[in-house]
């Protein structure tokens, strides 16, 4: 039986994070681990901060994810992967997107938190989102590089998110996503671990 | 097949697989999905009730004509519910009928953390607590057929993290769901309330309760999962997952899917296997409780809190004393959830908050953000439609310790659909000089912009009268002169409406209405709004719009051009002229 693997995704609401938990999980389940994925919904959607817990494996029980157990945790944005970093294990892996956070409330102020985390991955989500012509599209770069992350292929989340994203941002998104799995893979040849 | 469902799908699945054809609701988070999902289903009525009251006797009513119906809402909205709820155990079923009630413990989107499992046994109904999707959707038909063999309605229990974690839920995809419908017996004397056939009913209930509690030792999901004795666990809903992530298979558990009324015959075969007994269950020691009293020893509530969620961490550190090893927390900005860009109600509030003398009653709905940071134009919140009835109490004080202020109260177009307008009736029946501002953006937005009496659509999608609320407002009683209608974004006639309402000595209404932001396309806007940096001298007055697209970059204050709705109000409020339209 193979161990859980749990997983955060972390947001501000509008920027994606229920659109990719949707593809995310609908893939697994179609990739045939039992899965659970819990979500708020309510006052979370104007524009506070939104996450969601993905975990699957053989079988699940939870769908909340204990602190210190999360495998990996997806930041949108900068203060939201902090905001999660004690869900993280020891050994597991933040993917953050550099956001530009300009606002003088988070400018220069978090960056250097992330030497704590062993395993860190920057994604430049943001900009690679904006070159593939839809700024919007920083969700499915992220989810992109959690894929590659996850030693996943790209064929079975091309179905997948051919079957829950609407036509005409198909390829947009499944370009990012493209993008993202890329990013990953060079992101992991040049890394640093930080000893703790 | 198999497919990947929200608790709130799931429940739905299962209504509809056990024949359900009415169901009747009001939105509530955590509960609306319910119903949104049941509508898309063939052959069955679906709809929007203007509250939980009414949603609970529209059901009931179905019921006792011989269709099986549902009624779903949040945990407060079961207490609006409550009246029909009692009552229904004294009336009866005929087919059956199925109360959801969906819980918030952590308060996610509430006022409360009240745990309804309480109300099973007050009101004295069979209580069901689904732990995941799968068995939201099985134990909904489990629902109905208790409810009928034992001629009760059944409280169906969720919690947040039941009806909003998705999980595989497994069904025949092609059922053909059966139809049969119970016969209506005319002048069925059971049926009328009165004290000498609910005397009656009384006693019948009592011995009905024994019946059930007896099916209730027998039924397959209050069950024993048996290992280890050292250790054995209560536990029911979401918290028996938490249990078996902490526990494994290590430990035994009593699983309870039907804890009202208390599997007594179960507990004690449990209590004679498990040498130390914990109960984990969310909320009150409703369980713990009933354990206590039968003179099993356990432990419950001195080490499981009675306050917020639970998870697996809490029940890990409270049985095994020990937690996983974690990254240190970083201390980031909380980021709470605001008014949309472009809300009509920034220009509402933005004109009262001119007033220090208003006292400004809120309400239920997305204007409660109207209470914090920076707008802080709200001074009470208590529950729906309570704006209008408090404001009255509060401008009343006026006649005996006067304080020079004058109240408004601030309710939404569904919220005073829900229960405003009686609130309203009772001010000007008995002259209370208040202000209503009546906040009609078209549609119920907190809970996903669901329909309501006043948008002219249904739940299920036909077109219907449109509820005019001025038309309901005069013929409450409130004179034409003084009902004001604007739209909130012309700031001038706003702030020239609120001070002619502050100074009326009879009941006036303001009917503020501008549609909900999300309701509109998501084209961009055809205008949008930039700061002149240059004439710009920081005085802020926008900034305390809370306004979410304007923001603060290098000391200088910016309209993103990517959140602006080009909505005016900021260019309004600017004494230095210094927004333009971009």
């Amino acid at each position: 039986m193979t161990a859980a693997t749990s997983i955060i995704l972390a947001g501000v609401g509008g920027k994606g994070v229920i659109t990719v938990t949707n593809v995310l999980s609908q893939g697994l389940v179609a990739l045939g681990y039992d899965v659970k994925v819990s979500e708020v919904h309510g006052m979370s959607q104007r524009g506070g901060s939104v996450h969601a817990q993905v975990r699957f494996g053989d079988k699940i029980y939870s769908p909340l994810i204990e602190m210190g157990t999360a495998d990996y945790i997806v930041g949108f944005d900068q203060i939201e992967a902090l905001r999660w970093g004690s869900f993280l294990k020891q050994e597991g892996r933040m993917l953050v997107n550099l956001a530009e956070l300009n606002e003088d409330t988070y400018k220069g102020k978090y960056e250097d938190n992330f030497s704590r985390y062993k395993h860190v991955t920057y994604v430049e989500g943001t900009a690679i989102a904006k070159e593939t012509g839809n700024v919007r599209n920083e969700n499915f770069v992220m989810l992109g590089a959690l894929l590659q992350a996850l030693g996943f292929e790209f064929d079975v989340w091309k179905s997948t998110m051919e079957k829950y994203i609407k036509k005409q941002y198909q390829e947009d998104s499944i370009l990012s996503l493209l993008r993202g799995m890329r990013e990953q893979r060079v992101a992991r040849e040049k890394e640093t671990v930080y000893e703790l | 097949m198999k497919a990947l469902m929200m608790g709130n799908e799931a429940i739905a699945r299962g209504a509809y697989e056990a024949n359900c054809k009415i169901i009747s609701s009001y939105p509530g988070t955590p509960s609306t999905e319910i119903v949104e999902s049941i509508s898309v289903y063939e052959g069955v009525y679906a709809e929007w009730a203007p509250n939980e009251k009414v949603a609970l006797e529209v059901a009931a009513g179905a019921c006792i004509a011989g269709i099986r119906s549902l009624t779903t809402m949040k945990h407060v909205g079961v207490n609006v519910a409550a009246d029909p709820l009692f009552n229904m155990t004294y009336e009866g079923v005929n087919a059956g009928l199925v109360i959801v009630s969906a819980d918030d413990p952590g308060i996610h989107s509430s006022q409360n953390e009240q745990d309804n499992r309480i109300y099973a046994s007050h009101a004295k109904m069979p209580l069901l607590e689904p732990t995941s999707s799968q068995e939201c959707k099985d134990m909904i038909v489990e629902a109905y057929e208790i409810s009928e063999r034992f001629n009760t309605p059944v409280l169906f229990r969720t919690t947040t993290r039941v009806s909003h974690s998705k999980g595989i839920v497994h069904f025949q995809e092609d059922l053909a769901v059966e139809e049969k419908f119970r016969t209506y017996k005319k002048n069925k004397l059971d049926r009328l309330l009165l004290p000498a056939i609910s005397r009656k009913r009384h006693l019948e209930i009592e011995a009905n309760l024994l019946d059930i509690q007896a099916y209730s030792n027998s039924y397959p999901l209050n069950v024993i999962e048996y290992s280890s004795p050292e250790i054995g666990i209560v536990t029911s809903g979401i918290s028996y997952q938490y249990v078996k992530e902490v526990f494994g298979d290590t430990v035994s558990v009593l699983k309870l899917g039907m804890s009202y009324p208390f599997p007594d015959e179960k507990a004690k075969e449990f209590a004679a296997w498990a040498k130390t007994i914990y109960v984990v269950e969310e909320g009150e020691p409703f369980i713990e409780t009933s354990l206590k009293a039968m003179g099993i020893a356990c432990t419950g509530k001195e080490i499981i809190p009675v306050c917020g969620e639970l998870n697996p961490e809490i029940i890990r550190k409270a049985i095994t004393r020990e937690e996983f090893d974690c990254y240190e927390g970083v201390q980031v900005p909380p980021r709470p959830p605001r008014l949309c860009a472009g809300c009509g109600y920034l220009g509402l509030y933005s004109a009262v908050k001119q007033h220090r003398d208003i006292i400004a009653a809120g309400d239920i709905g997305c204007y409660t953000l109207g209470g914090t940071e920076p707008i802080k134009a709200l001074d009470t919140v208590l529950c729906m439609g309570a704006s209008i009835s408090m404001a009255t109490g509060m401008q009343r004080t006026q006649d005996f310790k006067p304080m020079g202020k004058k109240v408004f109260a601030f309710i939404g177009d569904s919220t005073f659909f829900h229960s405003g307008m009686t609130g309203l009736l009772n001010a000007v029946y008995n002259k209370t000089p208040i202000v209503i501002c009546i906040l009609d953006n078209r549609s119920t937005s907190m809970t996903g912009n669901q329909e309501n009496p006043g948008t002219g659509r249904t739940l299920q999608g036909s077109t219907s009268e449109v509820i005019r609320i001025e038309d309901i407002v005069l013929a409450l009683g409130i004179k034409p002169d003084n009902l004001r209608i604007l739209d909130p974004t012309n700031l001038q006639e706003t702030q020239q409406c609120v001070d002619t309402a502050k100074h009326s000595t009879e009941p006036f209404v303001i009917i503020s209405r501008h549609p909900c932001e999300l309701l509109k396309s998501k084209a961009e806007p055809t205008k949008k709004y930039i700061i002149d940096n240059v004439t710009c001298v920081n005085c802020k007055k926008c900034t305390m719009l809370g306004c979410s697209a304007i923001k603060i970059v290098d000391r200088q204050i910016m309209i993103d051009p990517l959140d602006c709705k080009g909505c005016s109000i900021c260019q309004q409020v600017c004494p230095y002229d210094s927004i333009k339209e971009a």
